[in-house]
């Protein structure tokens, strides 16, 4: 039977799954990420332990990257609401990094900025079709003029869209032309976009050294991360319904939701449409690099009531010390109130707003933003949620708002969630499987 | 083929004139953005801007127009479309006023056309194909 080996190249681990080719987990190795001198490295060294434990040469290999700090990108639309926000939709939902998102014209301190920031790729926004035509032509003769030649997806008012991308081009930038990503006032259609900062991936991405050997060796190109995780929700969504998948990381915690972008009867919806399948990420939130704009942001109640409150506080600030520390036996139970807070907080951005008003009328709900109350599943990915004792805690919402209300709480328990998604596209049975396998029913 | 924008202002719910002045301005050959109810003065200026309209086409049925639309020009010049074509039409203040009174208050405003209740939406399509200098 064919062996197929997943491999997701973090930022710190490199991690592989080798699955058979009914997409039963047969494998599962991990080694350190070596960014710094080769990333072959570290996975050779976990190939070479997966292999003994299939006893055998893989048939393919599959992989996803976030390494050297994955895809970073900066989103440039014309109003902030909205072709800055589809554009900023867009980078998510192609799993990139986003450094900024810029509104109107660039000025002077903006191009600088660019030019300092380096983006992987620039996209570029702004009108909707028919619509603003200016800004595009401005902002990309302003990126000619003042920065250094970068891939550009350029993703905007498509009366605009050829003249931009010849002002660019004379300059050397490399562009590639996609749909708009809001083609008509508050539509999105960001798709196209993503699927072009996808492909430019792998032609771009070369900065950790070894990523292009090892790119030579897959059955597939290589794609970021987050944009697997995406693909493998989009699959489980397909048969359990609305999800909402929540992947807590030691830096961003990052929220992907399938679904609720409904208006429910006698509400009016206002602003931009969000996308079916949509990513948000918190850089701001995670269990360790961000932890102390973690705690930030939870506020100061986050350890009241504790019972060990003080003992908690003492390895709290050991933590916040030391990112790479683990947590001391025995207080467990603050990692799941520090896993807590970053679940709340990720899921409310993400999740949109709900606003009464009163008219003359009566009162009037107004909504934006995804409704994710009727969510039937919330999912947990990532090593906080895989080691805790209590994931029911950390995954557990408090009502309100546009919170999910009643979900099922599910844990991706192998911790497989990009490996599958990596399979997504080509072999969605193994996928499908895989995920079987590792979903566990809280 | 002109685009506008259209909406109804403020904490106004009125839509079925709404939907009216979407058909009947689309059937006329005008791009129509039509925002719906409960629209703020910052929406309206915000569809100008990404669509490139050449005209906002205000609505208010509820009485509170003049406290909605107070603004609505000095937003536009701030944003760089301070030469946006405005309308507002419906019933634009609360009982029954004088309507030239009210008229030159929109006017003084900066709306370019004001339109009394009970306006037909040809009359509003000629004026504005007039305006544009479109037929």
């Amino acid at each position: 039977m064919a062996i197929y080996l997943l491999a997701d190249v973090g930022s710190t681990w490199t991690k592989l799954t080798a699955v058979d080719s009914k997409g039963n987990i047969v494998g599962q190795a991990s080694a350190p990420t070596t960014v710094k001198t080769d990333i072959m490295e570290g996975v050779d060294a976990a190939l070479r332990e997966i292999r003994l434990q299939t006893g055998r040469k893989e048939d393919s290999i599959y992989a996803c990257s976030s390494a050297a700090g994955g895809l970073a990108m900066i989103a440039c639309g014309l109003v902030p609401e909205l072709t800055g926000e589809a554009a900023r939709l867009a980078v998510l939902g192609a799993g990139a990094k986003v450094l900024r998102v810029f509104g109107y014209n660039l000025n002077e301190d903006d191009l600088r900025e660019i030019e300092a920031l380096r983006p992987d790729i620039l996209l570029l926004a702004g009108g909707t079709d028919g619509g603003n035509k200016k800004i595009l032509l401005e902002n990309a003769q302003a990126l000619a003029d003042m920065v250094s030649p970068l891939p550009v997806v350029l993703a905007g008012n498509r009366n605009a869209a050829r003249q931009g991308a010849e002002i660019l081009e004379a300059t050397g930038f490399s562009v590639k032309i996609t749909g708009n990503v809001m083609p008509e006032l508050n539509r999105l259609d960001i798709e196209p976009a993503r699927e072009a900062i996808r492909t430019l991936f792998l032609s771009h991405i070369v900065k950790a050294k070894g990523m292009e050997a090892f790119s030579r060796h897959l059955a597939a190109p290589l794609i970021p991360t987050p944009a697997a995780v995406l693909a493998a929700g989009k699959l489980l969504a397909a048969e359990m319904g609305e999800l909402l998948l929540v992947d807590i990381g030691g830096a961003t915690t990052d929220v992907y939701s399938y679904g609720g972008i409904e208006t429910p009867p006698g509400m009016v919806r206002k602003g931009l449409l969000p996308p079916w399948d949509m990513r948000t990420v918190e850089a701001d939130i995670g269990m360790r690099y961000s932890l102390s704009s973690l705690v930030e942001q939870a506020g100061r109640d986050l350890l009241a009531g504790a019972p060990q409150r003080e003992q908690w506080q003492q390895e709290l600030d050991k933590l916040l010390a030391c990112p790479e520390r683990l947590v001391s036996p025995g207080l467990e139970g603050l990692e799941v109130t520090l896993a807590r807070a970053a679940v709340k907080i990720a899921v409310q951005r993400h999740a949109g707003t709900l606003e009464r008003i009163y008219t003359p009328a009566g009162p009037t709900d107004i909504l934006s933003g995804k409704d994710l109350r009727r969510m039937k599943t919330v999912i947990g990915v990532g090593g906080v949620l895989v080691n805790s004792p209590d994931p029911i805690g950390i995954l557990t919402m408090d009502r309100e708002g546009l919170l999910p209300e009643n979900p099922k709480l599910m844990l991706d328990s192998k911790y497989i969630m990009a490996a599958a998604g990596l399979l997504a596209g080509p072999e969605p049975e193994m996928a499908r499987r895989m995920l079987a396998d590792s979903l566990a029913a809280l | 083929m002109a685009t506008i924008v259209l909406g109804v202002i403020g904490s106004d719910v009125h839509a079925i004139g709404n939907k009216i002045l979407e058909y009947a301005f689309t059937e006329a050959g005008f791009k129509v953005v039509n925002l719906g109810v409960l629209t703020t003065k910052k929406e309206f200026v915000q569809a100008a801007i990404e669509t490139d309209a050449r005209a906002i086409l205000v609505s208010s049925l509820y009485g509170h127009g003049e406290i909605d639309c107070r603004g609505l020009r000095e937003m536009c010049i701030e944003a760089g479309i301070g030469d946006i074509l405005l309308y507002v039409g419906g019933n634009l203040v609360v009982g029954k006023q004088e309507w030239e009174p009210v008229r030159d208050k929109f006017l003084a405003m900066g709306f370019d056309r004001v339109f009394p209740p009970a306006t037909m939406p040809d009359e509003a399509i000629a004026l504005l194909k007039q305006d544009l200098g479109v037929s």
